[in-house]
């Protein structure tokens, strides 16, 4: 790995929670965003990842970022670390940091029930465009971000 | 939405409420109206935050059940199978029965979307809560046992507005319809 490399990888995960995520999400405007939520207890989600990772590295000239949020204990970090920088997941990470997982949840979407993996997907205004089940063909969320990008 | 599918739920059952489960290949019809609450789990061999649940809904188990609360484990992901269920419960020498919903006709009913979730329903078949055991997957941390609180709420008689919380958990892997 080069020291290149090794620069862009996940260093740490910033904290997140219902009072941060609208800012965390209008900082991104100008750009297509996938929100990621994933946790180390979450086995689709790490089977997941390299695939959107893949996707990110596609489209990132085009405009989209992938951004990942852990919902592991805030307490215990660096297995997540480990795992975003084995599947070389970019920057931002972040890991979920509120009191209440509820209001954190419902922040993000209403119609949300909590469940990972999650997939958000939000157009250059910042705003929320498709969310994503668990198990979606990555052709399709391919799709979606392609459509997102050409919208700009 | 959610929300309000919650809110039309409750209160307009007029007649017998019954759900059906599977158990040892068998149909198991659970009917409201033989205790004062009937509360569905929804739960994963596989889902770590699941399992991480284990002590707590043995221990819910052994306080409620008998006290007019018939609780209902169900194993509704299409991957898990009956045998797999019932290795389960060997294994962790679970005191309860974990019911099987493998072709997710309970799940679509109730609209469960992940392990674990929880359900409560009165006598009379309303459905009084939707959500979470607790607010921490981690026992340490936990300061709302919202599950119990709706479960003593029940028994009480206590007239409460329907209520719904959230928390992380696994996806229910959804049948290929």
């Amino acid at each position: 790995m080069t020291a290149a490399v090794a620069a862009m990888l996940v260093s740490m995960l910033l904290p997140v929670d219902e009072h941060t995520w609208p800012s965390l999400i209008a900082q991104q405007r100008g750009r297509v965003v996938l929100v990621s939520f994933w946790a180390t207890w979450c086995a689709p989600c790490r089977e997941e990842m390299p695939r959107l990772v893949r996707l990110a590295k596609l489209h990132g000239a085009g405009g989209l970022r992938l951004i990942t949020v852990c919902a592991d204990d805030p307490g215990g970090q660096s297995a997540a670390i480990d795992e975003l920088r084995r599947w070389r997941v970019p920057e931002p990470a972040y890991i979920r940091n509120s009191a209440s997982d509820d209001s954190f949840i419902n922040a993000v979407d209403r119609g949300w029930s909590g469940a990972l993996p999650a997939l958000f997907l939000y157009d250059h205004r910042g705003k929320l465009t498709r969310s994503f089940a668990a198990g979606t063909p990555v052709t399709e969320i391919e799709r979606a971000v392609k459509q997102a990008i050409v919208s700009k | 939405m959610r929300a309000a599918a919650l809110a039309l739920t409750c209160c307009l059952s007029l007649e017998a409420v019954d759900w059906t489960v599977q158990a040892r290949g068998k149909a198991v019809t659970i009917s409201a109206a033989e205790t004062e609450a009937t509360v569905f789990v929804f739960v994963s061999i596989l889902c770590p935050v699941s399992n991480a649940y284990i002590d707590r809904f043995t221990a819910l188990y052994g306080r409620y059940t008998g006290r007019e609360v018939r609780f209902v484990f169900v194993a509704a992901n299409a991957n898990e199978s009956e045998a797999d269920i019932e290795e389960y419960a060997r294994v962790n020498r679970l005191p309860y029965t974990v019911y099987s919903d493998r072709r997710q006709i309970l799940a679509r009913q109730l609209n469960a979307s992940l392990t674990p979730e929880a359900f409560v329903f009165d006598r009379a078949g309303n459905l009084r809560y939707q959500g979470r055991i607790d607010d921490s997957l981690n026992p340490a941390r936990i300061r709302t046992h919202d599950l119990e609180q709706v479960i003593l709420a029940v028994l009480s008689g206590i007239a409460m507005p329907p209520r719904q919380t959230k928390a992380f958990g696994c996806t229910l892997k959804r049948a290929r319809t």
